[in-house]
């Protein structure tokens, strides 16, 4: 059986790889009372509270961890976002935007903590892409030039942008032929990406949200 | 139809309460999660079964093992709803050998001649179903080419089915082959798709046009995965016209991904997935619709796995 007592939702497989690589880089340990689970985008934040409910249920999780990009939304209105969709199937009582958490209760018996860290590297707005772009190791030339020329096409979205920036960053800057080989796999949450994370991004890098994200996935730790 | 049942003191539950049931319901979980419970207390509570009937026929158990608690009535509550009518029932059983709808309080009261219930799993049906007489019915209504068609998505080759009265209780299979073969010469696959159609065929023949509940353990025994989207189909079609309502229990991932594939088409599917609290050991159980159950069945990480 799994000794998990920690349950922490991303959005997407890049965001669970890039956390799992970070948990790794702070204290591998963690990796073994953590699980990370990728939505699969916002919109499914709904579908999977829903389709987590009996793991939170049947499994001894004491903190329900949430990292999602805060995207364009000031804080309050994320946070109001997540609640509100928490709030149809765990019931808690205050939700304290200070801290970006709250106290539960499952099963009328198990204390569960749900706390809520939003992706902000772009003066308090933005999403994982705009961090990794701040803490990354490697010139981004083939990507930064490939993203300009898609930019003038008149029907590509910021989203779709920065998606592709990740993955031509991961395949034509910081990949030789023998890496690139291979149909999927580039991406953050591959082992041929994450065995070599450090070489791509630095961890070790002061940027503040990076350190925020650290201090975040710490208080983990401090849990039995 | 069956909407909710809340059960106590009976099997694996101490208090265990299910709402939402639709027309076709898959029942998912762990071992021991209580999935084959519930359709014995469905069972139970809906045919003229005694406890005692039940504990001694489906497990080969003494009595006392079928309460939760032995010094405890066990009491379910189901609501039922017939022709747009819903009645909610309280079943009391102060005598394991007593049926339970023997003894009930409460305003209104069921007709046990509204609704039949068939119990099926690998060992045995009940009630105990006489082939060659259902099947009788079915031929002489002319519907016995119809069900052939369902025995043909495990076996294209079979034509069609008959009896022959020196050869004794036992349908014979035909195909291009130049004997005709007992049913038993088949696989499990065949043998459980006759379990689980003749009632359905039967009821259908005799224009019986009242609820029939269908409960079948480990519906996935013997059918190959490439047969599970026509099974469901067949299964979801005729239950809608013929008012039959089902619940069966499955470990399969790939029977829940096409049982999902056509519950997203037909409608009227849910899927329900059992579990135990991790502190009290208590048993629960969530209905995914068909929305979540694509979500789940589409994300790797989803907490679904099936079993």
């Amino acid at each position: 059986m799994s000794n998990y007592n920690s349950l922490i939702l991303v959005e997407g497989k890049n965001d669970k790889g890039f956390v799992e690589s970070l948990i790794n880089f702070l204290d591998p340990k963690l990796n073994e009372i953590i699980e990370i689970k990728y939505m699969g985008g916002i919109d499914s934040f709904s579908n999977t509270i829903k389709s987590n409910i009996p793991d939170l249920k049947s499994k001894n999780i004491t903190h329900l961890g949430i990292i999602v990009d805060q995207d364009e939304f000031s804080t309050k209105n994320r946070a109001d976002f997540i609640i509100n969709h928490l709030r149809t199937f765990i019931e808690f009582n205050e939700f304290d935007y200070q801290t970006l958490s709250a106290e539960c209760n499952i099963n009328g018996k198990r204390n569960l903590k749900l706390s809520l860290f939003l992706m902000s590297a772009r003066n308090g707005k933005g999403e994982l892409i705009d961090l990794l772009k701040e803490i990354k190791k490697r010139e981004s030339v083939v990507s930064d030039c490939a993203i300009e020329c898609l930019t003038k096409k008149e029907d590509s979205t910021s989203k779709e942008l920065s998606d592709d920036w990740l993955h031509l960053y991961l395949k034509w800057d910081c990949s030789n032929s023998s890496q690139r080989k291979g149909s999927g796999n580039i991406g953050l949450d591959k082992e041929n990406t994450k065995n070599r994370i450090e070489e791509i991004f630095d961890f070790n890098s002061e940027n503040s949200v990076l350190n925020n994200l650290k201090t975040y996935l710490q208080q983990f730790k401090q849990q039995k | 139809m069956l909407q909710n049942i809340h059960i106590q003191n009976f099997r694996a539950f101490e208090d265990f309460k299910a709402e939402g049931f639709e027309r076709i319901n898959l029942i998912g979980g762990k071992n021991n999660s209580g999935k084959s419970c519930l359709l014995e207390a469905i069972l139970v509570t809906l045919s003229n079964n005694t406890l005692s009937n039940i504990a001694s026929t489906l497990r080969n158990e003494i009595d006392d093992n079928i309460l939760f608690e032995k010094n405890r009535n066990p009491l379910i509550n189901s609501k039922i709803s017939f022709s747009g009518k819903y009645y909610e029932k309280i079943f009391k059983v102060f005598n394991i050998n007593e049926p339970f709808n023997k003894d009930k309080s409460g305003d209104q009261v069921i007709q046990p001649e509204l609704f039949n219930v068939n119990y099926i799993n690998q060992d045995l049906t009940l009630p105990v179903i006489n082939q060659i007489t259902s099947f009788d019915t079915i031929q002489i209504n002319k519907l016995d080419k119809n069900f052939a068609d369902i025995l043909k998505i495990v076996d294209p080759r079979i034509e069609n089915l008959r009896s022959y009265s020196s050869k004794g209780n036992k349908l014979y299979v035909q195909t291009n082959h130049s004997v005709d073969l007992p049913i038993s010469s088949f696989g499990d696959s065949v043998k459980n798709l006759v379990n689980y159609f003749i009632p359905i065929f039967e009821k259908k023949a005799l224009g019986d046009k009242n609820l029939n509940i269908l409960l079948i353990d480990e519906i996935e025994n013997g059918l190959h995965y490439t047969a599970h989207y026509d099974f469901w189909k067949k299964l979801f079609q005729l239950s809608k016209s013929e008012n039959v309502q089902v619940f069966a229990t499955t470990h399969s991932l790939e029977m829940i991904q096409a049982f999902n594939k056509v519950a997203k088409e037909e409608g009227e599917g849910a899927y329900f997935e059992m579990g135990r609290e991790f502190e009290t050991g208590k048993i629960f159980i969530s209905k995914h619709d068909t929305e979540l159950l694509e979500y789940e069945l589409n994300n790797e990480d989803a907490t679904f796995r099936g079993e």
